[in-house]
């Protein structure tokens, strides 16, 4: 089935995430949001893959996407973006080393998305944008250290907690053996987990 | 090292050349940036950044060496090194305002130039160019935190060893071996069999 996409709505959605971080002048934020295209990927689609010279910012309008990488010959979890989230190949963008891992539509996913030297030149172009910019970057650093915290310092339970407090509504949507590969257990260590918080429930 | 005479103006010299290391910055910027920068002298063995530390500050190192490490299941465990001319913040407080873990211990008599962060945000938001240099700070700062992560992951004892003498051989004879041993992840016998096969 066709579905119609209106990207002014969409742009509007992003505009609602970005007044989160910083407050942007109406025409800059016009110009920002002018610089986002539609992009459309089907469920399984690989839309990063390792070694990837794609330079672009994604913005999530609907759909799910999982970030992972393959160490031992397992696959390893790293995260998952749904609406309203950004991802971007950061390792590359940064490091400019080769990066690694895979992003993967897990559903059908409709995003918009943006070279990111066009960013860069609003960027250089206004101070507010510059700001916003350095606002998204600080909060994906922070969400990478508190990830390193968790890994580090809280038992399975406690990364499982947390887990379902603030990611509830991903946990319906992903195949359990990626759960478990995101929080570090093993899949019928995540099913102990789930059995215990149900009974604690009743 | 506080009766010792300090050029302050050639502190400031070496912050202002490792700032423009980032992005370019205009030079009357970049010297309001740095007059936000005191002198502070930490002797060795000094604890500067403890675990729930609350004072948001930035360091840059003119001299010296810090070590930065925590404490898991009872084992100490070396994260990093910053020597001269590097910076160093408490990131869990700044950019995710969590408590922070880790302590910033002095491994030498350090000098450093501090500035209270919220100065460094009022200019960052005064100025475009400063801006633009606070951005790139914080890109380098998750870069770096991300090439380690993937290091540890994805490289083998030896590869790891290999990148550290590439990188940061003048910290081999300058950081007790205990501590180079728990930041590549090995025991100290390990190490010692690493430096002797790479003779």
């Amino acid at each position: 089935m066709k579905i119609a996409h209106d990207i002014e709505l969409y742009r509007n959605r992003l505009r609602n995430l970005i007044t989160y971080f910083a407050d942007i002048p109406a025409f800059q934020m016009d110009e920002f949001l002018s610089v986002f295209a539609l992009e459309k990927y089907p469920k399984k689609s690989v839309i990063i893959p390792p070694s990837s010279e794609n330079n672009k910012l994604y913005f999530i309008i609907s759909g799910l996407v999982r970030i992972y990488y393959q160490a031992e010959g397992k696959e390893i979890t790293s995260d998952f973006k749904e609406e309203n989230s950004f991802f971007t190949n950061g390792y590359t963008l940064f490091t400019k080393l080769p990066n690694i891992d895979y992003h993967v539509a897990l559903e059908d996913t409709v995003c918009l998305a943006a070279d990111y030297k066009s960013i860069e030149l609003l960027s250089s172009k206004y101070h507010e944008i510059e700001y916003l910019g350095r606002k998204i970057v600080e909060k994906y650093y922070a969400t990478f250290l508190i990830s390193n915290y968790n890994k580090l310092f809280l038992s399975a339970d406690e990364r499982y907690d947390v887990f379902i407090r603030e990611r509830a509504a991903v946990m319906n949507r992903v195949p359990l053996r990626h759960i478990a590969s995101h929080l570090g257990v093993k899949p019928e260590t995540l099913s102990r987990l789930r059995a215990k918080q149900q009974s604690v429930k009743i | 090292m506080l009766n010792t005479f300090h050029d302050i103006d050639l502190y400031k010299g070496m912050l202002k050349k490792s700032l423009l290391y980032f992005t370019y910055v205009p030079e009357t910027e970049l010297n309001e940036f740095a007059d936000i920068f005191y002198l502070k002298f930490y002797p060795k063995n000094t604890d500067i950044i403890t675990p729930d530390n609350k004072e948001l500050k930035g360091y840059f190192v003119v001299s010296g060496l810090v070590r930065m490490h925590y404490t898991i299941n009872n084992n100490e465990i070396t994260s990093d090194f910053r020597d001269a001319n590097s910076f160093f913040l408490n990131g869990y407080a700044i950019y995710a305002q969590q408590k922070n873990f880790d302590y910033f211990t002095t491994l030498e008599d350090t000098i450093c130039l501090v500035a209270d962060w919220d100065k460094v945000e009022l200019l960052l938001s005064a100025y475009h160019s400063l801006e633009s240099m606070g951005r790139k700070i914080v890109e380098w700062h998750y870069a770096e935190s991300m090439r380690v992560s993937y290091n540890i992951l994805f490289m083998n004892t030896e590869e790891r060893f290999k990148i550290f003498m590439n990188e940061r051989s003048g910290l081999m004879n300058r950081v007790p071996q205990k501590y180079i041993a728990s930041y590549l992840g090995v025991a100290p016998e390990t190490l010692s069999r690493l430096r002797s096969k790479i003779k």
